[in-house]
């Protein structure tokens, strides 16, 4: 009786040589699914988180724009109304000062015009003024009138339009003059300011 | 070929590792990747977008933003104050009315008085009415010193001045007075403040 292994041949042989145990195979199948399917989902969690962080990021940054986008459009829209305001507030004041004008030109001219002129015509158009008056014989009386007409603190830039000879019962010989000169506003001028016609800007 | 029974037990699960780190690696990541890529790049646009905005002014929108706001605050109470003198809605005939008392306390005389339509400009309404009146030069004074402390608010426009020709020293003046009010307009849309 041959107690001796058979022989298992040449690829038995062979195979013996890598041979693995049954349950060292599966354990060790087991444990490559199982480390396959951890690194997928480890490295699929750190692409996850990553992206993750770059959209909040892109959020947050995106919101910061936005907000410095509102804020530039509220500052433009400030600006706009600061501007029609600026204008509103313009007209006001040289409404308030407009209110005064004409009581001021008459006082004005009963302080600086003396008893020798006359003032046959006063007229005043938006921004212009017309005066037509009368005195003494002589281009010096014509002067010393001229003079003082610029005293007025509401007339500036007078000039002398024409200068004519006349003879009446007051003046048995004198002249009488023609001055266009502008009002002297002291407020701003607003923009498209004017009831009946824009004013000249000669003011301040 | 003859394997080990181990290898046998093992060949199944290697090839479902194979399968599922293929599948992971083809068909789950490169669209992670993708994505991370995108929300990278986009990021970046962003960071780059803000930090020139920045360089050129740094906190410039909320320091202007506040600088703006104050100014209009301050623009618009004034404004607002200033509004005030002004004819309310219903009152701007009254005013012009009352011109005509206001004159005959001083001597001077209406001969005619001629409203005019209402015209609006810029918010504004006004409301004019041409006179012509007669009185001496210190009679015209005084009314129009008085017309100047008047409130609400009345304008003289266009006056113009010449001796009556009856030799009286009277004169005969032309004037146009305007009465002024705000027009209450609806707010346009967006007007309103951001935050």
């Amino acid at each position: 009786m041959n107690i001796a292994p058979r022989d298992p041949g040449p690829q038995r042989r062979a195979a013996g040589l890598f041979a693995l145990p049954a349950s060292w195979g599966s354990l060790g199948g087991a444990v490559l699914l199982l480390g396959t399917l951890v690194a997928s989902f480890v490295d699929g969690r750190a692409l996850g988180r990553r992206l993750e962080r770059a959209s909040e990021e892109q959020a947050s940054l995106g919101a910061e724009l936005a907000r410095r986008q509102r804020n530039s459009e509220a500052i433009e829209s400030g600006r706009a109304r600061i501007s029609a305001l600026e204008v509103s507030r313009a007209r006001l004041l040289r409404w308030e000062e407009e209110r005064l004008l004409v009581s001021e030109l008459l006082r004005g001219l009963a302080l600086q015009v003396g008893s020798d002129v006359i003032i046959e015509e006063l007229r005043r158009e938006g921004g212009r003024v017309f005066v037509v008056g009368r005195t003494g014989a002589g281009s010096s009386a014509v002067a010393a009138a001229v003079r003082s007409l610029g005293r007025v603190d509401r007339l500036q830039g007078l000039n002398l339009q024409w200068v004519e000879q006349i003879e009446d019962h007051r003046f048995p010989v004198g002249q009488r003059f023609s001055l266009a000169g502008a009002v002297r506003y002291f407020s701003p001028s607003p923009n498209g300011f004017g009831l009946a016609g824009p004013p000249v800007e000669t003011g301040s | 070929m003859v394997l080990s029974r181990g290898w046998a037990r093992a060949a199944p699960f290697a090839l479902a590792s194979v399968v599922a780190w293929g599948a992971y690696r083809t068909a789950i990541r490169p669209a992670r990747v993708a994505a991370l890529s995108a929300a990278d790049a986009a990021a970046s646009g962003l960071r780059q977008r803000l930090a020139r905005a920045e360089a050129l002014s740094p906190d410039f929108d909320v320091q202007e933003k506040e600088r703006v706001t104050d100014q209009l605050a301050q623009l618009a109470a004034e404004v607002d104050r200033r509004n005030r003198s002004l004819a309310s809605s219903d009152l701007g005939d009254q005013v012009l009315a009352s011109l005509s008392a206001l004159a005959a306390e001083e001597g001077v005389r209406f001969r005619r008085f001629a409203p005019e339509p209402e015209t609006r400009a810029s918010g504004y309404a006004l409301r004019a009415a041409v006179v012509s009146a007669e009185g001496s030069f210190f009679d015209f004074l005084r009314f129009f010193e008085r017309v100047a402390a008047m409130t609400p608010l009345v304008l003289i426009e266009e006056a113009a001045f010449e001796a009556s020709g009856q030799g009286d020293g009277r004169l005969a003046a032309r004037f146009v007075a305007v009465s002024v009010q705000v027009v209450r307009e609806a707010p346009a849309p967006g007007d309103g403040e951001e935050g």
